[in-house]
Order: structure tokens, then C-alpha cells, then sequence
């Protein structure tokens, strides 16, 4: 607790400002779920002040951009700072047209979580990327790539919305769940179905374009590399996931319990990969440079993972 | 058709099913490839009659499922839960992938595993079911093939082809043009690796295994040469950042994620987690240091001895040696003569430190193909590699050489102490039975390189390393408990004097050392000067001052930090402290500039490279790989053939184009037809 309170301090202003909006929204967000009073100016409150955050976001990683001069993904610490971008623009995006309060809610759970996490990695300085990432694919890989993950987060979220919403909903009553959904009529369900696919689609093109890109950096399309193997399994098991909508033998809800699992398997995709043991063989793990008799090879020295 | 009428239809509906039972039928298949493979490594067959082999048994397989169960297989083939199993089943096999070390030898694999709880397992796998080349093993290869055979069948069943079905059917043959394009890949597939000298044309490479270019082992031949005109290593423009540490931790150190700040004159800002504010006075892009050790009684004890050495010249060198450091404790002639060393006290125990001692271990370094490697000299040791030996033959103590180039006898005494020292004698003996005397020496591996260029192949470089040795046999000791100076040589005392200041001590004809000042609790007082010169920007030594003040207090401390000091400056009793460094070192870029050549010289192809910028010549992909920080006339290149690249390339188009087509234009053109 001690070193997210020290390394806040540490942090740049617009983080600082970006945390508190985020925050604020999410107690907004909540508030306005559960009190009936001043709902609708409390909600308002929490969507303005969840833009006013993403933007705050926007302007750090642009910011950084520039004095970078190079996309603002190299760091572990940008890498969340990306995915609470893309992300929050799908779940705000959503939020603004669904009116789905819970939805924002959760959103802001995770982007939160994410941003925590950055909080305690502190690897904030602004940093040269090494000669591999240097490249025209950087961007559209890691924003598609960022894309899918943050789709299948959305889906998750609604694989959740779907799990713990039962029964029907008297929209007309001032309840929990009528609060929560906004007060009109939500199929989670094919909401979900809609943002797996969406996910997949973007996992798929991520793994391409990786391939693509891997071709030219170091020879091969697919190297049967850790950081790889996990993106084509959570691409698989989301591919088993769509699979499943079409089967008559499993009930709706076991796929949205293995859809809701699946999404662990991104989280483990995107943060487990030092826990690995074959990390030492993988071209996408940097956290550590490597010792300077080692750092000749010049394919993938001391890049970061995301 | 005899499982079809065997069967009972419940139960292949059920089979059809139960993903539980499928996957235990997916064990069983991958059990059987299992064993085949072992049938296949009897007979000693090399990686692409492995291939040709699993394709002759998966057409057999075919042949008997079309004549004895084509209805059960194409229905299986075609059942959702088998695909779903078989996602599960392939993701589930890739993730062991993840889990055991990939191509290692078993006896490492028993280091690794031989003592966890979970070991047993992993190293059953490794022994017998191939975990150690997974991804290339027959049952991972049976999985994918499993799969196409799937998504072909499912292709065929989805009959007529109508234009909202296009997307399915891309998705589906997409699977199978991808698998296709790998299984082409298997013939024919090179990928070689050289360090290329400039200027130097090469036709030869050596083929390695997997991306790793030490891997090196037989040759490859290129039809045309290939030539390094030039390797060029392009770097960022260093940046020098002030890191503020303002968490001690109790044990001399800071935390390990500072708050850093550009650093720039004029710069205020309050610290974090402290109320202490920060100012930089100034910042010098380029100083020159002009500090020097002086007396504070407020700092803590550290003695330093200023001393004046005499060496009969009219200009004394004047120097300061501090006992509590190791490295700047003592001073070394750089003639190899004497050694000048102050310590804190003189114990006798410490006399048989001061003599000339020999090295305790004797290693020889080799790099070649972007791989170091090293082993301890053993005399008559053979040091074997695939294209070539390495035979042990001798060391030696001093200068090895007899007579000097023009055949006269050489003093030793007259030998520049640069080339004394320890020599080792090596034998390198190629495949093709030619013999080259190599020798090397560890204090001038710069002498040794030019001294074998002649005999050594291109790129391949090799060190002789010594560690544990005194090389000095006299030194001059001045001890501040007893205040003494002690002339030692190879543990004798020789002479002893008191340690009195501004009294030269004599120690060898026409050389003197003068004690002119002892401070007890010394401490460097900083001060730089702008440099007016200019220098490279790699050459020079930025340097800031700031002041950090407690507004609480009213006290304010100041420093001047250099950008060559690793450890931080300490301020407000070593609460708070700063480091001015260099934010990264990372390469830009590496470039090669390449050409290909034919045999009658004509350019066939030119291009520089660079990490992510390959040369593309009739199929054959030049990458910049590495390089050597030691030479820079020196580029490693890959060279990668790869056939069945295009078609795996147009199963990419297919499935994201047949994604897209599937989810979102169908409905559309579903509803332009009205359906």
C-alpha cells in the first residue's frame, strides 16, 4: 500500500490527474447505481468525469509520443497507459450509447486496476526503443493487438453483466438492476457474442501482423515463441468460444462461463509471460537487458513485453 | 464402411458429442504418432524424411478411413464439438510448449527438472514424448493436420457456395493453405548465418537451426557472392537526466525507481515525499573536473594521502590515493616497475600480498558466428568444433619470442612491458588438414589480433584470459596507524622510514615518493569548468550543479554531479541523493551496406540493411543479425530461404478477409438478397 502512496507522489501530474478522474468517476458510476437520489445528475457527473480522465489519458500519451518520438508503447508502463485508452474510448463509447451504468462501472474497475499496476511497475521514464521496434508495423500491431484485448475485456464484462443479471427486470421500478442497466432492455447475451467476435477479429490480426512484422525483424513469421504460443491459444480458445454459439448441447450460460475463463487467459497473455519458465527462450520478454556479451545479437535487445 | 455399421447411431451421436470422450480419443491419436516417431528415429531418419514419412501415414490413414468408415469420420470431422475439442486440445498442447525449455540437451533438462515435485512429469515428456522439439514433433504436426482434415471437411459440407457462405468457406480452406504453406516451408527451408568481413566477398554460409545464430553447422553454398562494404552501428544522441532518490533504505541505498528530471539551469522543483526543493544551478554540456580532495571534519573519517612522485624528470606527478578504496588505493606504474599503496594500517600477515605472483587460472576465449565460448587451457587439450580444432600446446610465463622479426636475439629487458607478461601457444588445425600456429597474450589482445590476423578465418577471434596474478614485484606502502613508509619487494622488506610530510622517500635510482598532506575525513570539493574545446559528443563529460534547500531549516547544501559517476551524491545526511547519467545506451540502428555479386564480378544486387529492412533476392532473405562491438569491419548476416512463404502469406488474406465476410458483410448481403 506503502509503495503505491510513494510512487504516486513520483508520478507526472497528468497521471495524478488522470488517476484521481478515474477514480472519482468510479465512486460516480457506483453512487448513481445504487442511490435513487440525484441519480441522473450524479450519473451525468460520472460520464463527464470519465471522459475528462480519457482525455487526460489521450493528452499524456500524445505528449509522450512527441517527446518520445516513437509510438507511446514501449514501456510496461505505457503499455497500460494504451490499453486504458483504448479500452476506456470502447467502454465510454459503449457506456454513452447503452446508457449501461454497470458497464462503466466495471470498465472503470479495470482500467483502474490496470493503471494501479503501472503505478507499482514504475518503469516511467521515457526510454529509445532498440532497433527491432523500430519499425512502420509497431503501431498498427500493438494497436490492433491492444484493440482485441480490450474487446474481448468489453465482452468479458458483459459475459459477467449476463451471468449475474437473472430473472426479468421490472424496468418501471426503481431497482438495483434498473438503475444499473439504465432503465431499458439489454441482451447481454448477443451483446457479448458481438464484442467476442469483434476481439477475435482483432486477435487475429494482431497474430498477423506480428507475423508479418516478425518476417522482416527476424526471419520468421512464427517462431513458436512464448509470447506467440499465447496469443494463438487465447485466439483458439476464443475461436472454441464462437464454436460453442452454435452447438445445441451447452447451455448459454456454460459459454459465457468459459467465454468469462477465456479472458484470464488474455490477462495471462499480456502480464504472465515473465512467470514463464521458457521466458529465457523468448524474443518478446525485455523486462531484464540482457549482459553486454549477449547484447550483440541485435534482434531483440532489451525491448519491453507487452 | 464397418465402423458405420458397427456403431450403434446413439452411440457415434453421443461420441459426436462428448468432448470428454473426443479429447481422450485425441490422447490416443496423439499416443499413436507418438509411436511412430519412435519407429521413424530407429531407423535414423533425418527431419525431412520424418516429414515424407508422417505424410506416407497420414495418406495410409486417409485410404483406410475412406474404405472403412468415411460416413463416422465426416461426420465426426464435421461435428462443432470435435472442433471445439480439438481448439482446446492444440491450445492445451501449445501451452505445455510454454511450460518445458525447448531444445535443450536431456542432461540439462535433468538439472533443471531433477529436483522439483513436478520434475518426474516433465522429464517423462521430455524422454519420451518429444516435449523437447515440441512444436516440430510428429503428434503436434498429427494435431494440425487433424485440424485441416476438419475445416476441409467442414468446407465440403457447407455445399452450394452460394456468395453469403464465401467468408465460411475463406475461414475454413484458410486453415489448410496456412499448414500448406509450413508443410513447404519443410523442404527446402534454410536459414545460414556468416560474419562477414568488409570487403571481403563470401560464398559460404552456415546453416543453423532455429533463430539462435551460434547454432552454426553445415556449410550453404550461395550461387553468387556476397560483400560487406560497410557496417555502420547508428546511435541516439546521448542523453544526460538528473535522477532524484528520496527514500534511503536503511542500508547506504536508495529506492530503484527515482523521480528523474531534464536537466536544465534554471530548473525548481519540489522534491517528492519530502518538502526539500530542488534548483540547477548550472548545466554543462561538456566540463572539465577540476575537484580535489579536501579536509571537512564535519564528513566522516576516509583518509587520503596527497602524494608527489619523483621520477626524475622536472615534472613530479602529484596524486591522491585513498585507503578505504580498493581501486584508488594504490597506484600502478604504468611501466609495470612499482606499485605506490596506502592502507589504513600495515600488518606483517600482510607481507606475502606484495610479490609477484602467477595466475591462478588460464582461459581461452573464443567468439565466432556471434557465439562466445570459453574453456580452461589445458596443455594437449583438443578443443573441437565442426569446422575446425583447436589444439593446446603450451604457456608461457614472459615474452615467448627468441628473436625479433629480423632474426636477432631479443633482451628480454629491452621487451615493452605491454608485451610481457603471460603468453599461451595454441594450435588451429581445419577440416581440410591445414595447421596454423597461434599465439596470444593476455595483457595485449590488441597485439595478438594483428599478430594471428593471417592465420585465423574471418570473424573468428580468440583471447587468452589470466585472473588471481600480482604483476608487480615492488611497491612502495605507506600505512597511517604506524606512520611508516615501507619499500617491499616480493614480500622483503627492503626499507623503512617514518611517514613524515614534505620528506621524499627513495626508492629506486632517480625515483621518489613525497607524503605532502594526510586528510583524515577527506572529501572531494567539486568544480567544473565549461570545456571551451570540442569534442565528440561521445567524448563528452556533462556535469550539473544544484542546490537543495529545506525551507523548513533554512539549510542549503550544493554539489556539482558529473554524468561519469555511477553512485548518487549524498545530501542532508544521506537522506536524499542524486545521480546525473546517461538515460540509455541503447543502438539506434545497425546497418549493413551489401552487395551481391556474380562469379564474373557483375553487381546482381545492392542494398543497405538494417534490423527490420532486409534485402529480398530471388527468395532469398539477407537480415541483419549482429554484429562484433570489437571490430567494426565485422557484420553478421542471416541468409533465409523459405519456400511456401507466399502461400502461408495468401492463408493470412484468407482467413482475415473470410472473418470479416463471415461476421459482418453476410448479413448484409443476406439482406440485399432478401433472405
Amino acid at each position: 500500500m506503502m509503495s503505491f502512496y510513494f510512487n504516486f507522489a513520483k508520478a507526472e501530474i497528468g497521471f495524478q490527474l488522470m488517476l484521481i478522474a478515474y477514480t472519482v468517476a468510479c465512486i460516480a458510476y457506483a453512487l448513481s447505481i445504487l442511490r435513487s437520489k440525484y441519480e441522473s445528475e450524479i450519473y451525468k457527473a460520472a460520464r463527464l468525469i470519465f471522459l475528462l480522465g480519457w482525455c487526460v489519458n489521450v493528452y499524456i500519451l500524445v505528449s509522450r509520443g512527441i517527446i518520445a518520438g516513437r509510438p507511446p508503447f514501449k514501456t510496461f508502463y505505457e503499455s497500460l497507459l494504451y490499453f486504458s485508452f483504448l479500452f476506456g474510448l470502447l467502454a465510454l463509447s459503449i457506456e454513452w450509447l447503452k446508457k449501461i451504468k454497470l458497464l462503466g462501472f466495471l470498465s472503470l474497475i479495470i482500467i483502474l486496476s490496470a493503471e494501479l499496476f503501472a503505478l507499482l511497475k514504475q518503469d516511467i521514464d521515457i526510454v529509445t526503443v532498440p532497433p527491432a521496434l523500430n519499425s512502420g508495423w509497431f503501431l498498427p500491431h500493438v494497436t490492433i493487438y491492444f484493440s482485441g484485448y480490450s474487446s474481448v475485456t468489453v465482452a468479458f464484462i458483459l459475459s459477467i453483466l449476463a451471468l449475474i443479471r437473472t430473472g426479468t427486470i421490472n424496468l418501471d421500478k426503481d431497482s438495483f438492476w434498473a438503475r444499473a442497466i439504465g432503465r431499458q432492455e439489454v441482451n447481454f447475451e448477443v451483446l457479448h457474442r458481438d464484442w467476442v467476435r469483434i476481439g477475435y477479429l482483432f486477435l487475429l490480426g494482431g497474430l498477423i501482423t506480428g507475423g508479418l512484422w516478425a518476417k522482416f525483424a527476424w526471419s520468421d513469421y512464427w517462431a513458436w515463441d512464448p509470447k506467440e504460443n499465447w496469443g494463438l491459444i487465447s485466439w483458439l480458445i476464443y475461436g472454441a468460444v464462437l464454436h460453442m454459439h452454435h452447438t445445441s448441447f451447452l447451455k448459454s450460460r456454460t459459454v459465457l462461463k468459459v467465454s468469462a475463463a477465456s479472458w484470464f487467459l488474455i490477462l495471462f497473455t499480456y502480464f504472465g509471460m515473465s512467470y514463464l519458465p521458457t521466458k529465457s527462450q523468448s524474443m518478446h520478454i525485455y523486462t531484464e537487458p540482457l549482459p553486454p556479451d549477449e547484447g550483440k545479437d541485435v534482434k531483440g535487445v532489451n525491448r519491453e513485453m507487452y | 464402411m464397418i465402423l458405420d455399421k458397427v456403431a450403434p447411431k446413439a452411440d457415434q451421436r453421443l461420441f459426436r458429442d462428448n468432448i470428454l470422450q473426443q479429447n481422450l480419443a485425441l490422447i490416443i491419436w496423439v499416443c499413436l504418432w507418438i509411436l511412430i516417431q519412435h519407429l521413424f528415429n530407429s531407423l535414423q531418419w533425418n527431419d525431412v524424411q520424418q516429414i515424407s514419412g508422417f505424410l506416407a501415414v497420414l495418406i495410409i490413414i486417409t485410404g483406410l478411413v475412406i474404405g472403412f468408415a468415411s460416413t463416422w469420420t465426416y461426420k465426426l470431422l464435421t461435428s462443432i464439438p470435435f472442433a471445439i475439442s480439438q481448439l482446446v486440445f492444440i491450445a492445451a498442447a501449445t501451452a505445455l510448449g510454454t511450460l518445458i525449455l525447448q531444445e535443450l540437451k536431456f542432461s540439462e533438462y535433468l538439472d533443471l527438472y531433477g529436483s522439483v515435485w513436478w520434475g518426474d512429469l516433465a522429464l517423462l515428456l521430455v524422454k519420451y514424448a518429444f516435449a523437447y522439439d515440441l512444436y516440430r514433433s510428429l503428434w503436434f504436426l498429427s494435431l494440425l493436420a487433424l485440424l485441416s482434415a476438419s475445416t476441409l471437411a467442414v468446407a465440403w459440407k457447407r455445399r452450394p457456395y452460394t456468395l453469403p457462405r464465401g467468408g465460411f468457406l475463406l475461414v475454413h480452406l484458410a486453415t489448410s493453405v496456412i499448414l500448406l504453406g509450413g508443410l513447404l516451408g519443410k523442404y527446402g527451408f534454410v536459414r545460414a548465418f556468416n560474419e562477414l568481413k568488409q570487403n571481403q566477398p563470401v560464398s559460404i554460409f552456415w546453416k543453423v537451426k532455429g533463430p539462435d545464430p551460434g547454432d552454426w553447422k553445415n556449410p550453404f553454398s550461395l550461387p553468387f557472392f556476397i560483400r560487406l562494404d560497410q557496417f555502420e552501428v547508428v546511435k541516439h544522441d546521448p542523453e544526460y537526466r538528473l535522477y532524484a532518490f528520496t527514500q534511503p533504505d536503511g542500508r547506504g541505498g536508495f529506492e530503484d525507481n527515482p523521480k528523474s528530471y531534464d536537466a536544465e539551469a534554471g530548473l525548481k522543483a519540489r522534491l517528492p515525499l519530502t518538502w526539500k526543493r530542488l534548483e540547477i544551478l548550472q548545466a554543462l554540456p561538456d566540463a572539465l573536473n577540476r575537484s580535489t580532495w579536501i579536509n571537512d571534519i564535519t564528513a566522516p573519517e576516509n583518509p587520503v594521502l596527497q602524494v608527489m612522485l619523483g621520477t626524475g624528470t622536472s615534472n613530479p606527478l602529484l596524486g591522491f590515493l585513498v585507503a578505504q578504496d580498493s581501486r584508488t588505493q594504490r597506484f600502478n606504474d604504468p611501466q609495470g616497475r612499482f606499485a605506490l599503496v596506502f592502507s589504513e594500517e600495515f600488518k606483517v600477515n600482510d607481507l606475502s600480498r606484495f610479490k609477484k605472483s602467477e595466475p591462478k587460472s588460464h582461459l581461452v576465449q573464443l567468439t565466432f558466428a556471434g557465439k562466445t565460448f570459453d574453456k580452461e587451457f589445458k596443455k594437449g587439450s583438443i578443443w573441437d568444433f565442426p569446422v575446425f580444432k583447436l589444439k593446446m600446446i603450451r604457456l608461457f610465463n614472459d615474452f615467448p619470442f627468441k628473436n625479433d622479426p629480423n632474426g636477432k636475439p631479443v633482451k628480454i629487458e629491452t621487451v615493452p612491458p605491454e608485451l610481457r607478461g603471460n603468453w599461451a601457444e595454441l594450435e588451429l588445425i581445419t577440416n581440410d588438414g591445414q595447421q596454423a600456429k597461434i599465439l596470444l597474450s593476455s595483457r595485449n589482445p590488441e597485439f595478438s589480433k594483428s599478430l594471428n590476423a593471417a592465420n585465423l578465418p574471418p570473424g573468428l577471434s580468440l583471447q587468452y584470459q589470466t585472473s588471481g596474478e600480482e604483476a608487480f614485484s615492488q611497491f612502495v606502502v605507506f600505512s597511517k596507524k604506524d606512520m611508516k613508509i615501507r619499500l617491499i619487494e616480493n614480500a622483503q622488506i627492503l626499507k623503512e622510514s617514518p611517514l613524515l610530510f614534505d620528506r621524499p622517500f627513495i626508492f629506486k635510482n632517480g625515483f621518489s615518493a613525497t607524503p605532502l598532506a594526510l586528510l583524515l575525513n577527506a572529501r572531494v570539493d567539486g568544480k567544473y569548468i565549461p570545456n571551451t574545446q570540442v569534442r565528440p559528443i561521445s567524448e563528452r563529460n556533462p556535469a550539473v550543479q544544484i542546490s537543495l534547500s529545506d525551507p523548513r531549516t533554512g539549510k542549503t547544501e550544493t554539489a556539482w554531479l558529473d554524468g561519469r559517476e555511477a553512485k548518487p551524491t549524498t545530501f542532508f545526511d544521506k537522506k536524499i541523493g542524486f545521480i546525473y547519467r546517461l538515460k540509455d545506451q541503447e543502438a539506434r540502428d545497425f546497418r549493413s551496406k551489401i552487395t551481391l555479386i556474380d562469379p564474373s564480378g557483375k553487381t546482381l544486387a545492392q542494398k543497405e540493411i538494417s534490423v527490420n529492412d532486409p534485402l529480398v533476392y530471388k527468395g532469398l532473405w539477407f537480415y541483419q543479425s549482429n554484429y562484433n562491438p570489437e571490430d567494426p569491419t565485422v557484420s553478421g548476416i542471416m541468409v533465409v530461404y523459405e519456400p511456401g512463404l507466399w502461400v502461408t502469406y495468401l492463408g493470412f488474406a484468407m482467413i482475415v478477409i473470410g472473418t470479416i465476410w463471415m461476421f459482418y458483410l453476410k448479413p448484409i448481403i443476406k439482406k440485399r438478397q432478401g433472405v
